[in-house]
């Protein structure tokens, strides 16, 4: 069988489906926060500049950029767990899948 | 200096030279602390020297780092003393801008996890070219990204060296040449006897007293304060000239869209093509781990990221316009780049400044060494071994040319330290990761994801925007002015990221879409069984046995 009727195999179908989906997800969600900094940063600059409250002196810009962190790491932390836990049994069986109707060799 | 940040150490060359002379003399619980480190990293090097018999064990340590170890050493590689000292201090003289330099690079860390980790570590084997050149046959692609990647890490080995020699003339009261040749010393012995492994575990034991010595500055800082951050900001506030600017957008950038730009692309997107970075993939056992191992960075990274928020403006709060820190010229003693160790003076008085000093420079000294052993990779692996023998060189001839890379990787990384003395480091820091950004991000990217990647596409597209960059970094500020003696510069921002990192996607695609050999058909064959490799593994194991 060739990789490429392989590749259309259904665990491999479904283990790219679903990585597919959440990192295009997670990735988007990530840069569309990363240019919202940059915003706050440039065009957005008087909007960042404000404090987050009134007599506050942690501006939005400030706490935005510390939330920015703590989403990332979020992120970072649920996709690892996520992955872990879904994603490679997924792909242990998708392997298998191609092992079982290929030759076997596992390097073309 | 608004480019000072990542050159850290380096681009505290001019002011470390006015203190060097003021400076302190020898600290001398830095000066234990950095021989206990030594001692033990030299011990640690004996022992994995032991360990490091195979190509295998020499660049990868065999795939058998556990991932959270890995991790630790991941972080240790970004958690430099560019980080460290650099961003804070550009905090204390910027204000809020300069954290750019942490959000951008650490929103880059998830993405890379998500989109390049898995894959590059099912695809390759021990150098980034390894993926790029899967199914791209011609040696010129090998050659390129050898190129590029040796270029990075050259450029980020300079400025490390400099730095070195720098700090430890300022805190040591050594010579400067002889502390860029302790530096070159102990770099080759750990890189030529213990491989991958000596490194590793160099880089995690500096990873760990850097969050210690961090985490120790942190919470004393913000002791000061009753443990209030606001507290803390409100003291800044009143202290520093920008007053409420300190904590706004613009201190830096003055919120010019495209400097914003251009600087967040280049951190984002800059880490996801440096070589010594991504070789730390392939030192798990297989993906998963792999995807542990960047987690476990990006958290660590991301703690400390937060510290040095604290750190920078606790500097503001505690250091700002205080007599002691300040030369008989105004200037802060040692530079810019000295704030977080002023501050660690500051709040924990000579033992915290000796340990935080002898931290920073195993800092470095951790750093140099996963560059040497990643440029010994690209030399003896990529070069010698694919381009020149194209891959016909036994396992054991090329772990004695690696060898022989790491001397003279060392000797090179020595002789430029020396003669870059006196120069802007900045400039070359910024060329690491502006490149890493603009030719290696985009190849590796479309050469995993694209099908219609070429040879020709990424040897073409990938050669221009090299230069590209090259021309836009000498017209820049950097170079134009600071260093040629221009009124003005050609190029008006910081770094050619925002050109040329869309440069190399659309000449890559443009060219490749316009090949039409029978080479280019061939290769565009070849993204199936790739995905598939990339995607489950299948083949991934074969790569990595001796």
């Amino acid at each position: 069988m060739t990789p490429t009727r392989r590749s259309r195999l259904k665990a491999v179908r479904h283990v790219v489906r679903r990585r597919l989906v959440l990192i295009a997800s997670l990735t988007g969600v990530l840069l569309v926060l990363f240019a919202g900094n940059l915003y706050l940063m440039s065009f957005g600059a008087e909007i960042g500049a404000r404090p987050v409250c009134r007599g506050c002196v942690i501006t939005i810009a400030l706490a935005y950029s510390i939330g920015l962190i703590a989403v990332s790491a979020g992120v970072t932390a649920f996709y690892a767990w996520w992955s872990n836990r879904h994603l490679t049994p997924l792909t242990y069986a998708a392997e298998e899948e191609t092992r079982r109707t290929g030759d076997g060799s596992g390097d073309e | 200096m608004p480019a000072g940040f990542l050159a850290g150490l380096g681009s505290a060359t001019a002011h470390a030279q006015t203190a060097g002379g003021a400076g302190p003399g020898p600290n001398w619980t830095a000066v234990a602390v950095f021989l206990a480190f030594v001692a033990s990293t030299l011990a640690i090097t004996w022992w994995a020297a032991r360990r490091t018999r195979s190509r295998d064990s020499f660049y990868t340590a065999a795939g058998g780092i556990p991932p959270f170890q890995n991790g630790l050493a991941i972080a240790g590689d970004f958690m430099s003393a560019a980080t460290f000292l650099g961003i804070t201090g550009l905090i204390f003289f910027t204000g809020y801008d300069a954290y750019i330099l942490s959000f951008g690079i650490l929103v880059g860390w998830p993405i890379m996890l998500m989109v390049i980790a898995e894959r590059f570590r099912n695809l390759g084997k021990y150098t980034l070219v390894n993926v790029v050149a899967y199914r791209l046959r011609r040696r010129s692609v090998k050659l390129l990204a050898a190129v590029t990647s040796f270029a990075v890490i050259l450029f980020y080995l300079i400025g490390q060296m400099v730095g070195a020699g720098k700090l430890v003339e300022l805190l040591f009261g050594l010579d400067y040449a002889v502390a860029v040749v302790t530096v070159s010393v102990l770099m080759i012995l750990y890189v030529s006897l213990g491989g991958m492994i000596a490194t590793t575990w160099v880089q995690m034991i500096k990873a760990a007293l850097l969050l210690i010595g961090g985490a120790y500055l942190g919470v004393m800082v913000l002791a000061r304060f009753g443990f209030d951050f606001a507290a803390l900001l409100r003291a800044g506030i009143a202290v520093h000239p920008k007053d409420m600017g300190l904590v706004q957008p613009g201190g830096w950038l003055a919120n010019d869209p495209v400097n914003v730009l251009t600087v967040g692309l280049t951190m984002c997107f800059g880490i996801m093509g440096l070589p010594h970075i991504l070789m730390r993939f392939f030192t798990v056992k297989d993906a998963a781990a792999a995807r542990v191992s960047v987690s476990v960075a990006t958290l660590l990274m991301a703690a400390f990221y937060i510290l040095i928020l604290v750190i920078g403006f606790g500097a503001v709060a505690l250091i700002w316009g205080r007599p002691g820190f300040y030369d008989d010229a105004g200037g802060l003693v040692g530079g810019g780049n000295m704030v977080a160790l002023h501050l660690a003076s500051a709040v924990g008085g000579d033992i915290a400044l000796g340990f935080l000093s002898a931290v920073t420079f195993a800092t470095i000294l951790a750093v140099v060494a996963g560059l040497t052993l990643a440029g010994a990779a690209a030399i003896a692996h990529d070069i010698y071994a694919d381009v020149i023998h194209k891959g016909d060189v036994s396992a054991r001839k090329e772990l004695r040319v690696s060898r022989a890379a790491t001397l003279v990787i060392g000797l090179a990384a020595l002789l430029l330290g020396l003669a870059f003395e006196h120069q802007n480091i900045a400039v070359v820091t910024a060329l690491a990761l502006a490149l890493s950004a603009s030719v290696n991000f985009p190849l590796l990217l479309l050469a995993m994801y694209w099908k219609g990647l070429t040879s020709r596409g990424a040897v073409v597209g990938g050669s221009v925007v090299l230069l590209v960059s090259g021309v836009l970094i000498v017209l820049s500020d950097s170079v134009w002015v600071q260093m040629l003696g221009h009124e003005q510069a050609l190029f008006p921002y910081l770094y050619p990221t925002v050109v040329t990192m869309p440069l190399a996607f659309l000449l890559i695609w443009g060219i490749s879409l316009t090949d039409r050999s029978p080479r280019a058909a061939a290769e565009r064959n070849g993204f199936a069984q790739q995905f598939l490799r990339a995607e489950t593994g299948r083949g991934a194991y074969k790569a990595q046995a001796e």
